[in-house]
């Protein structure tokens, strides 16, 4: 297995330190800007995809929902209702209800008239998953997706939110089987990349997770696990998510697990301050190596004495 | 008011919490008494019963036990029907690992450590996925207590060391490590693992035996 540690600590530095200067400006939520042509809901539905970021069903069912009933020719808020069908969107199957309901969604989005075409290929996409849902499997239909995702992230570039949602789709395709964690690496190459230039991004943070939330990977994630917490601390999949990683490693877990669990204040106190410099702090002594001189906590986070 | 299950990973979570909670306190008795949730999800269930399964075994009820595993069974073949490999193969390994305990408890020493440890390699080379937060139990730790149980301390210890390299950190693992040294003799290493658990589980607020053999032992050696 030939995992590299990336640049990951380095961008984790920064999103922490932005966090914790912008977490009273921006929404509970985390930040979010997803540019679309229909200006007059720009603002909602930058909120509606953060809360889909935040993976916040069925609140993200009921904001898109509002968003078409607001504006029935916005092709974007259909594709925002479609995506939002998967209530986790890694963990199929999904109810036949849902998967209705989503193909639905695109049918209508696709006779909607205010699209770019970009806005036309994010609707295509996903329209390649829920297609023939009925008889294509899902592991098929997650790769055609995936498939579909890139394209669009190679026809957009410099569109963030193409990139984090191949990410996404990286994630959902991912080959269990396969031990040198391609798609889960590549997803959280794009990802590391995007978290420079968007530190409060909830949907960086989480699909970070995600991608590292496998046991030889784990270890390059626990400052990011704790982050997201503080990034997106309205949402209850955000407060749950860094128990994914807590759980693996038992490390950086014996003060933070506790309070992944509860609602963290607006502002962080001083102790989530410094329980978030110790976990980070303690990130490169969990990194597999166990050589490194033991400092406080990481004396809990590595203790099997080597022979 | 979210509904408390919507779908797949919110019914494994509800499987698996009173599972780990018994599995990881050894209370065999109590996990062999697990309630089994009702679930659409063939998966969730698979929790329950291999949780049942080891408990029923490791407290000495093998009729019970492969009561159990016929449950197991079922679903893997269920599963496999729906072609959904990868939950069947998670349910197979249970399987597999609940029959080396039955086997253990009928005096099949060898036969049982043959079984474990084609469990432990199964389990291995499978991923975890996100509808689990973590794999239930680390499969190869329990070929380890197999090991130990079977008094073959230094072929345990090696187990631990194993599982401890995927699934870091674990008191469980910990314990059982100072357990093997601790009866093949070698005081030394004994006091390491020891030491490592009582600055494990040092803001514990219960009262674990481990950590009470863990003290008496370190303040004798």
């Amino acid at each position: 297995m030939k995992v590299r540690i990336s640049a990951l600590a380095v961008a984790t530095a920064a999103m922490i330190a932005s966090a914790r200067a912008q977490q009273a400006a921006h929404d509970q939520f985390g930040t979010v800007h997803f540019p679309i042509s229909c200006t007059a809901v720009q603002e909602k539905f930058d909120r509606a995809v953060a809360l889909l970021h935040n993976f916040f069903y069925p609140e993200t069912v009921r904001a898109f929902q509002a968003l078409i009933a607001e504006d029935p020719s916005c092709a974007m808020s259909y594709w925002g209702l479609a995506m939002s069908e998967l209530p986790n969107p890694l963990v199929p199957p999904f109810p036949p209800a849902n998967l209705n309901a989503g193909l639905e969604a695109i049918q209508q989005g696709k006779s909607a008239t205010t699209r770019t075409p970009r806005e036309a290929e994010y609707l295509a996409a996903i329209e390649v998953f829920y297609r023939d849902y009925d008889k294509v499997d899902h592991k098929t239909r997650a790769e055609h997706y995936e498939q579909a995702m890139q394209q669009l992230h190679e026809h957009y570039p410099d569109d963030p939110e193409a990139a984090i949602f191949y990410a996404l789709a990286l994630n959902g395709a991912v080959d269990f089987d396969d031990k040198n964690y391609t798609k889960q690496l590549k997803a959280a190459a794009i990802l590391n990349e995007e978290a420079k230039k968007q530190p409060d991004h909830p949907g960086i943070a989480h699909c970070l997770i995600h991608s590292y939330d496998f046991a030889p990977l784990a270890a390059m994630c626990v400052s990011t696990a704790e982050l997201y917490g503080m990034i997106a601390p309205a949402a209850p999949h955000a407060l749950h998510m860094p128990s994914h990683i807590y759980s693996m490693l038992a490390c950086g877990t014996i003060r933070s697990a506790p309070i992944s669990h509860r609602k963290p204040p607006r502002k962080p106190t001083a102790s989530a301050r410094s329980s978030t410099k110790l976990t980070f702090s303690s990130t490169p002594i969990c990194n597999g190596r166990r050589t490194a001189a033991p400092k406080s906590l990481s004396t809990r986070c590595c203790p099997f004495p080597s022979d | 008011m979210l509904p408390i299950s919507v779908g797949l990973g919110s019914d494994t979570a509800l499987a698996a919490i009173p599972a780990r909670f018994a599995l990881e306190r050894g209370q065999w008795d109590e996990a062999a008494q697990l309630r089994v949730r009702n679930s659409e999800f063939p998966t969730a269930r698979s929790i329950s019963y291999f949780a049942r399964a080891l408990g029923a075994a490791r407290s000495g009820n093998a009729a019970a036990a492969r009561a159990e595993i016929a449950h197991l069974d079922e679903i893997e073949a269920q599963l496999a029907a729906a072609k959904d490999d990868y939950w069947a193969g998670q349910t197979r390994i249970q399987k597999q690992a609940a029959i080396a305990w039955v086997m253990f408890s009928e005096g099949q020493r060898d036969e049982a450590i043959a079984a474990m440890r084609k469990a432990a390699d199964l389990d291995d080379a499978s991923e975890k996925t996100v509808a689990m937060e973590n794999k239930l139990v680390p499969i190869r730790e329990l070929l380890g207590e197999l090991y130990l149980a079977a008094g073959m301390d230094k072929e345990a210890l090696v187990e631990f060391q194993a599982s401890d390299k995927v699934m870091p950190n674990r008191f469980r693992t910990i314990a059982a490590a100072a357990a093997a040294t601790r009866a093949t003799g070698s005081v030394e290493a004994a006091k390491r693992y020891y030491r490592a658990l009582t600055a494990l589980a040092a803001d514990a607020d219960g009262n674990r035996s481990e950590i009470s053999e863990a003290r008496a032992y370190l303040s004798k050696n």
